[in-house]
């Protein structure tokens, strides 16, 4: 039986005037009730406010709001993710200084709080897990440059800064470059990735990946993997590898590409995907390697996907794997960006797996306002056996561009394939919008 | 909270404006909430038609003959059929927008009085914002950009994603407003087009602008005044020339 795809544009009807460059997406979904799921993009307020609104959906995904949930003007980066008791973390960069951020228990209409603040950040990127009723939340981010985590082992109910602490993983290098992922598993085994450069700026960069056995708690956070070549902590899978940074993709900046997942029922099995290059014929391409013995060893590339960002791996209950990416194709002479869900059930060992391509649009308009112009991450997210994801791509409202089928909330005419304003008339120019997606009945 | 007349557009009818991002004209069809989960319903919410919007953003501007929810200030004052301006803030967009109200009149005959009142509180605010950005200049200067470079030495690739990627213009000055600089200074801009700096000033080589220049702690080979707010950099026109000389020797103010 074929997966159930439900693709939805975000902006909600009553935004519909609205022409932002919506990149750079992110979304969690509360395990306390699935139906409540929240979202964040370049969108800043379309009154021209703040705080700045999160998209808030109350019933799946099937519709969404805009709320002011974050604090301040629209960030320069973000990050949100639920942990249990309905507690939505954040992590968001003004002018290079991070604030970690709580709502608990969440409310659509409620501005989150602050835990922490840090200055001299860039890229925050959260990720949170309820473990036995404490939250363990990681945000990474580099930190003066340095790869680093800040963390805590319980972090939902205590008066800020909430049990966070600050890690500095990376021995080998004092520079690394800004994506640092990490992935929690219940029994507290949690895994970080991070490049570490070479060279200052990089041209060359191990991919790395570091490990911790209690959640950060012990003295030595995530030095569990050792290197056997250097002795040092952390496992080298690609020693050295060539990685783009301020290369472009059509009009999207690329490098930095990173991302990692850990089996929710086997907290042996890793996954971590990167992207590498310029090589001859592309401009960035995604690796997938795969571990089944806590990171120790790593398998050759399963998976490689020339042209690509964006890399978001997740893993459901089922052990399905899938990832997300966004490629730049050229379709009888135009680029267009196709956004791809790979799903596998064998780590693509043997078999392709299912390619479902979500969305299939022009790349060469809109011009872009800002760099990323669809962002530097797109988002997935393992639900019991569903996966949920969002990405940012071009808006126009044309039904050939989504295979598997869209819904528009802001007015649009799929037939003049047209966004058109509140007023159903006005014709609204075309911009970068969010999708939101699931995928059900694998 | 009492309703003031149009013609009673006083000191607090200005305030509003001043903290309102949505001005229209609305009558109250019915109490409730249309999103109940974003606005719980109340004695102070109401479900308002919105006839004519008097400011607002681009995104909110043919709002007219939509419908939206409005927490008031206070309970009962938003009877159904009642017709206002309304004063508020957006707090959700969903597939209705839903608002709470910094205020409301009622809604006048002949909207003339209160559409030149919002029209000149919003030039006071534009105003207010430039005149603060020009008290904090070290130098406000009219010229053309000679030039613009790199720094001598400075890395083409930048450590990070949101580094400003600093470049430096030449200016030729023709006019000093405020300051003193040589007659041609170098000035410091954010050459990056990421998130962060995009809408700060581009200067571009033969353009010509008014230029508001600012200390910013930041010392790139010895230039140390820079372009970084979008307010800095002015077109050249006779009104926004007056404007400036108006804003750097009187300061805003009613006019």
């Amino acid at each position: 039986m074929a997966p159930l795809v439900q693709v939805v544009n975000m902006i909600p009807r009553s935004a519909s005037g609205e022409t932002h460059q919506d990149s750079e997406p992110q979304l969690t979904v509360n395990p306390t009730n699935p139906l409540e799921i929240v979202g964040t993009a370049f969108t800043p307020d379309p009154s021209g406010g703040s705080p700045s609104p999160g998209y808030v959906s109350l019933d799946g995904g099937q519709t969404w709001n805009l709320s002011p949930v974050l604090p301040d003007v629209l960030a320069n980066d973000q990050s949100v993710r639920f942990g249990g008791g309905s507690t939505l973390y954040a992590a968001t960069l003004h002018a290079g200084s991070m604030t970690i951020l709580r709502s608990s228990p969440f409310r659509p209409n409620v501005v989150m709080q602050p835990l922490v603040q840090r200055p001299s950040i860039d890229q925050p990127y959260i990720f949170a897990l309820d473990v036995g009723g404490k939250d363990r939340v990681f945000t990474g981010s580099t930190d003066s440059g340095r790869a680093s985590l800040h963390h805590s082992a319980d972090a939902r109910t205590a008066n800020p800064p909430a049990g966070f602490k600050h890690a500095l993983l990376d021995p080998r290098s004092q520079n690394n470059s800004p994506s640092i992922r990490t992935a929690i598993h219940s029994d507290d085994t949690v895994y970080a990735a991070y490049f570490s450069w070479h060279q200052v700026p990089v041209t060359k960069a191990a991919v790395v990946v570091a490990r911790d056995n209690a959640s950060g708690t012990g003295g030595a956070p995530f030095t569990a993997l050792t290197d056997g070549a250097d002795g040092l902590p952390g496992i080298r899978v690609e020693k050295s590898v060539p990685i783009p940074w301020f290369d472009f993709l059509g009009q999207q900046r690329v490098g930095s590409a990173l991302s990692i997942a850990v089996d929710p029922m086997d907290s042996a099995t890793v996954y971590v995907a990167w992207g590498e290059g310029p090589k001859r014929g592309s401009v960035q391409t995604l690796r997938v390697r795969r571990s089944t013995n806590r990171g120790a060893t790593w398998s050759k590339n399963r998976l490689s996907v020339s042209n690509a960002t964006n890399p978001a791996l997740a893993i459901t209950d089922a052990g399905k794997v899938g990832l997300l990416y966004q490629r730049l194709v050229a379709n009888q002479g135009q680029p267009r960006w196709q956004t791809h869900l790979r799903i596998t059930s064998d780590g693509w060992a043997t078999k392709p797996g299912l390619d479902i391509v979500l969305a299939d649009t022009p790349e060469d308009a809109p011009t872009y306002k800002f760099d990323p112009y669809i962002g530097d991450y797109a988002d997935l997210e393992a639900v019991g056996q569903d996966f949920f994801g969002v990405f940012s791509a071009h808006n126009m409202p044309d039904p050939a561009n989504f295979p598997y089928g869209v819904v528009y909330q802001r007015n649009h005419d799929f037939g003049r394939r047209l966004l058109l304003d509140v007023d159903q008339q006005t014709i609204v120019p075309e911009s970068i919008d969010p999708f939101f997606f699931h995928l059900s009945q694998l | 909270m009492g309703d003031p007349t149009p013609l009673e557009l006083n000191d607090r009818v200005t305030d509003w404006v001043k903290a309102a991002r949505f001005i229209f004209t609305g009558t109250v069809e019915r109490a409730g909430s249309l999103s109940p989960d974003f606005v719980p319903e109340g004695p102070n919410v109401a479900v308002v038609r919105v006839e004519r919007v008097h400011s607002s953003t681009r995104a909110l501007a043919r709002y007219a003959g939509q419908v939206a929810t409005v927490r008031s200030r206070e309970p009962g004052t938003l009877p159904v059929g009642k017709r206002v301006v309304f004063f508020a803030n957006p707090i959700l967009f969903g597939e209705t927008v839903a608002l709470d109200e910094v205020g409301h009149i009622d809604a006048p005959a002949d909207f003339v009085p209160i559409e030149g009142l919002i029209q000149r509180v919003t030039q006071d605010k534009n105003d207010d914002e430039l005149a603060a950005r020009l008290a904090n200049a070290e130098a406000v200067v009219q010229g053309s950009v000679v030039a613009v470079a790199r720094p001598p030495g400075a890395s083409p690739v930048p450590i990070s994603e949101h580094d400003p990627d600093w470049w430096i213009a030449r200016i030729r000055v023709r006019r000093w407003l405020k300051g003193d600089t040589p007659a041609e200074v170098a000035v410091r801009y954010a050459h990056s087009r990421d998130i962060r700096w995009y809408r700060s000033p581009k200067p571009e080589p033969g353009q010509e602008a008014i230029w508001l220049l600012h200390r910013d702690g930041v010392d790139v080979g010895g230039v140390v005044v820079a372009l970084v707010h979008p307010l800095d950099a002015r077109p050249i026109d006779d009104a926004e020339i007056q404007r400036i000389d108006r804003l750097l020797h009187s300061g805003p103010g009613p006019h």
